[in-house]
């Protein structure tokens, strides 16, 4: 029983290996994505501030404080970042499947949602290692950012953060899956993109949408990448909210999977491939 | 070299681009359903931020609207219609450029027809439309001078893309890093566009030397405001020329130093 799991999961961890290690040596990629984010999370902060300065109901909704925070917390976990994850990853992905190379992922002895998974999995923890974590470490030293609301909100914010990964990767492989469907997926990721950067917060905080965009948003998985995490990190979701939010986001997450694993159900039968 | 002959074989190309795609009808529609998206968006944002406040640091809705869209109008123009400037790191990182090299047109004129992208065109029509309706709304068609200074806003941007994007892809030649951080300036750009004015002191200094606000907040402010606004707006033709000329000499730099045993896989 032990062995027959370990065997089974053994792939996807040497995939997560390999793909970590490949980040690894693409660190430079990274090591952009930290000057971009932090000169957006700068232009972010003063557009907000000058909205905050000027808008009563913004003042209402935010003290300046908070509303730094969240802007700046929200381009740390940006998971909508053009980096690394959006062009190797899923365009590598999508261009296998456009060319017919995705042959010899078919033949491989590997679910090919799960090794997506686990390819994206290496991505995300060296984007928050590599990323993230030294954005928050000088975030947080000049003051911009505060520690999480209180131990448990950082421990589940923590929690949310990993959902907020399975919703994005859920998303990222119904893109991809539809690739073998479409011919030009380009626009189509690049919509993914702009949608999640302004229903997902990291452009605007989702409370702060007008009353039709925020009910589209309420109904989206977008909210879940990176407004619920950072809501959670600000102590701005408590009690029942906290249980609900982070239900939603878990929810969606289950949900993506099961929608990819359905729609690849269909496909797979249909794929015929001429060569790689 | 027969120019109508290359301009002809430019625009069959470029023709051909275009039609390839759109005979997948379904395809089509779901291409510009995601481009309405995807730069509605954008706009959007900025609708939503001013559903706020009046004005922006002194700027109204409108003002900001139209030094985004000339900024990238101008982008999407050059990328749609001179593909290669942000392409070249393909041919000569990749080994592409013995296969461009062989063709009866210039290099840069096939590899832009090859790299042409019609949702770039789309992109740029689409922002051509907003900034003309920021335009009307602002009063600027209804001046001589506004005119010709919003003109020179686009030539500014226009060139200045070029420049920034062909200098970008060019250092390829030499360094592969290059394409990383050309990803990196294209992530950066679309943030870019904001009045200058409120933004923290060193990141004016750095976005006047990079040089973007030499697409959008200089020119466009010139052509707003030219009474108060004259410095550096009217520099942007001049600082639009240099870049692309600079971009030019390392393009021929790049050309001259480019060695190759082979080409990789030209599809």
């Amino acid at each position: 029983m032990v062995r027959a799991l370990r065997e089974s999961v053994l792939p996807y961890v040497g995939t997560w290996l390999a793909t970590f290690r490949s980040c690894w040596a693409l660190r430079m990629e990274f090591l952009i994505s930290i000057v971009v984010a932090f000169l957006i999370a700068v232009i972010m902060r003063s557009l907000w501030l000058a909205i905050h300065s000027a808008s009563e109901t913004v003042q209402t909704a935010f003290t300046d404080r908070e509303m730094v925070s969240y802007v700046v917390m929200s381009q740390i976990i940006n998971l909508a970042r053009i980096g690394h994850t959006n062009r190797r990853i899923v365009y590598g992905a999508m261009s296998r499947i456009a060319r017919g190379q995705v042959a010899m992922d078919l033949i491989r002895p590997q679910v090919f949602q799960l090794t997506r998974y686990a390819e994206w999995l290496a991505v995300f923890t060296f984007d928050a290692l590599v990323v993230g974590l030294p954005l928050w470490l000088v975030f947080r030293l000049v003051g911009w950012i505060p520690n999480p609301a209180s131990p448990v909100h950082g421990i589940l914010f923590i929690v949310s953060l990993a959902a907020a990964w399975l919703v994005m990767s859920g998303i990222h492989y119904l893109i991809v899956v539809i690739a073998f469907r479409s011919t030009n997926v380009f626009g189509i990721q690049m919509a993914r993109v702009a949608l999640q950067e302004v229903l997902g917060g990291s452009l605007i905080p989702i409370a702060l949408l007008p009353g039709a965009l925020l009910a589209i948003a309420s109904v989206l998985p977008f909210q879940a990448l990176v407004f619920t995490p950072v809501w959670i990190y600000l102590g701005r979701f408590s009690g029942a909210d906290l249980a609900r939010a982070l239900l939603v986001q878990w929810g969606w997450a289950a949900l993506l999977a099961v929608a990819g694993m359905l729609i690849w159900a269909y496909v797979r039968p249909r794929v015929v491939v001429f060569g790689g | 070299m027969n120019i109508p002959a290359i301009v002809r074989l430019y625009l069959h190309g470029v023709l051909t681009q275009i039609k390839v795609p759109a005979q997948y009808r379904g395809d089509t529609w779901v291409a510009i359903v995601s481009i309405l998206i995807w730069r509605g968006l954008r706009v959007g944002f900025i609708g939503i931020a001013f559903s706020f406040i009046a004005d922006l640091g002194g700027w109204t809705v409108w003002e900001v609207v139209l030094m985004w869209a000339n900024s990238l109008f101008a982008e999407f123009l050059v990328n749609s219609v001179a593909a290669f400037v942000s392409q070249a790191d393909l041919y000569f990182y990749q080994g592409r450029m013995d296969y461009a090299r062989i063709r009866p047109v210039p290099v840069m004129v096939f590899a832009s027809v090859e790299q042409m992208r019609p949702e770039f065109l789309l992109s740029a029509i689409f922002f051509a439309i907003v900034g003309a309706v920021a335009s009307i709304n602002l009063g600027l068609f209804s001046s001589p001078l506004s005119i010709v200074l919003l003109g020179l806003a686009v030539a500014s941007a226009a060139l200045l893309w070029f420049g920034i994007m062909l200098f970008m892809s060019s250092g390829a030649a030499w360094l592969s890093r290059a394409r990383v951080l050309k990803f990196g300036v294209w992530s950066f750009d679309e943030h870019a566009k904001y009045p200058l004015d409120i933004l923290p002191f060193p990141l004016q200094v750095g976005l006047t030397v990079i040089p973007y606000a030499f697409t959008s907040y200089y020119p466009i402010s010139l052509a707003l405001r030219p009474e108060t606004h004259i410095w550096p707006g009217i520099l942007s033709l001049p600082v639009g020329l240099a870049v692309a000329a600079i971009s030019l000499f390392m393009y021929g730099k790049a050309s001259s130093h480019y060695d190759s045993l082979g080409s990789a896989d030209p599809t």
